[in-house]
């Protein structure tokens, strides 16, 4: 298992969005799908990711339904609203964009300059 | 937006609700990950621990997404409600002096704001036709009246009236005079206004020839208070008007003569612009003393007295 890395402030939102756009997930797992899609690399803090859902739910990104989950219990499930499709967009062009210019900068050799 | 203000609204009229679900979120997800534990060999209640201590403290999750959900200004101000409550039932005695102070405060407000719609804003109340009144705010002597009286086909009708006055008021048989108020009119104000007498008659225009007794309409609480008691075919009350002109306290008549003298003259003379026909009793809460829409506001115990013409 890789080592684990600190979530930067910000990144749990388009974590959540991005999870819960491959599909309509709970809570718990949303958890489970942030670890397997970042490979164990992050690690969300359980305790930051429910107020998390409930901002993105307030801001109209998610919309949220109680289901059965697959062990036939009662679960809320969240799913994605086209509004929040659209801000996992943007949010996933400025993080390229933060991405490259990061990896450039710190890639940067002194003859290079 | 309107995700917000739903999602808010049911937060805080659906609150035992929303805390409810939350909890079985919560619930549902240590429930699943003490499974995960128990799955990789732990025992059921050292699973259930562990998946405890990952998710941290339930309750504080729960403050922080009724922070999200409610907005922290709401909860801040639903803290400080209940913190004033308890204060404000702590100290029973500050309490009464503060409410005292506003419901004085209040009344002192609706009571002269209602004064204020009353006399100005309001239409004239008893009147028939308010809308077709006209106040002209000038004095003028009473010959100048008599000619805009006789006006034809640019005013229905034409009243004057000059008041509210001091008059002093002895009944038979009292020891001392009482002072109320109430204005001098021209015969026809009751008429132009299209106000019907509740009991008697109004004024008559044999009452402005000159050497006539002047009239007196009362209204009806004074009649209540001060006239009934002797008798319902009262017809004459003693009545004195104080007035630069006529030191000291004198019959009406003698101020009658100086308003028509010219030294006097009304305050005002109201146009008419509507046949005087009314039904309109004197009986009800607002009818002592009529006046123009611009009025000089309605005697509490109007007396009213007439000019007469005198050579």
């Amino acid at each position: 298992m890789p080592p684990h890395a600190m979530l930067l402030p910000g990144t749990l939102d388009v974590l959540v969005l991005k999870a819960v756009s491959l599909g309509p997930l709970h809570g718990y797992g949303v958890l489970l799908r942030i670890e397997q899609i970042t490979k164990g690399a992050l690690v969300v803090e359980q305790g930051a990711l429910y107020p998390a859902l409930y901002r993105l739910e307030q801001q109209g990104l998610l919309d949220t339904e109680w289901g059965v989950s697959d062990n036939n219990r009662r679960a809320k499930f969240y799913r994605l609203t086209p509004a929040g499709r659209r801000r996992l967009q943007e949010q996933r062009a400025n993080w390229q964009r933060l991405a490259d210019a990061m990896a450039a900068a710190l890639d940067t050799r002194p003859g290079e300059v | 937006m309107w995700t917000r203000l739903r999602l808010t609204f049911a937060a805080l009229v659906g609150r035992t609700r929303f805390e409810r679900e939350l909890a079985d979120e919560l619930a549902f997800h240590v429930q699943a990950r003490a499974e995960e534990w128990e799955r990789r060999g732990l025992s059921p209640s050292a699973a259930r621990r562990r998946a405890r201590i990952e998710l941290g403290s339930a309750e504080r999750i729960k403050e922080e997404v009724r922070d999200v959900r409610l907005g922290r200004w709401l909860e801040v101000l639903r803290q400080d409600l209940r913190y004033g409550f308890r204060v404000l039932r702590a100290h029973p005695g500050i309490t009464a002096i503060g409410v005292a102070s506003l419901a004085l405060g209040m009344a002192v407000c609706i009571y002269s704001f209602s004064r204020v719609h009353a006399d100005y804003l309001a239409p004239l109340p008893g009147a028939r036709d308010p809308d077709s009144l006209v106040a002209v705010d000038a004095r003028l002597s009473y010959p100048a009246f008599e000619r805009i009286r006789e006006l034809d086909g640019v005013i229905e009708g034409a009243t004057a009236h000059l008041g509210p006055v001091p008059f002093s008021v002895a009944a038979d048989g009292e020891q001392g005079a009482e002072r109320v108020f109430g204005h001098l009119v021209s015969p026809e104000y009751f008429e132009a206004l299209g106000v019907a007498p509740a009991a008697g008659r109004l004024l008559s225009p044999a009452t402005e020839r000159a050497g006539s007794e002047p009239a007196v309409v009362v209204s009806e609480r004074f009649w209540r208070r001060r006239l009934d008691d002797h008798g319902p075919s009262r017809s004459s009350i003693p009545l004195a008007y104080r007035d630069e002109a006529c030191q000291p306290t004198k019959t009406a008549r003698c101020l009658l003569r100086s308003v028509v003298s010219g030294r006097n003259g009304p305050a005002a003379v109201s146009f008419l612009g509507a046949p005087a026909v009314s039904l309109i009793s004197l009986r009800g809460s607002h009818a002592p003393t009529p006046s123009t829409r611009r009025g000089y506001g309605r005697g509490r115990r109007a007396s009213t007295s007439r000019w007469t013409h005198d050579s």
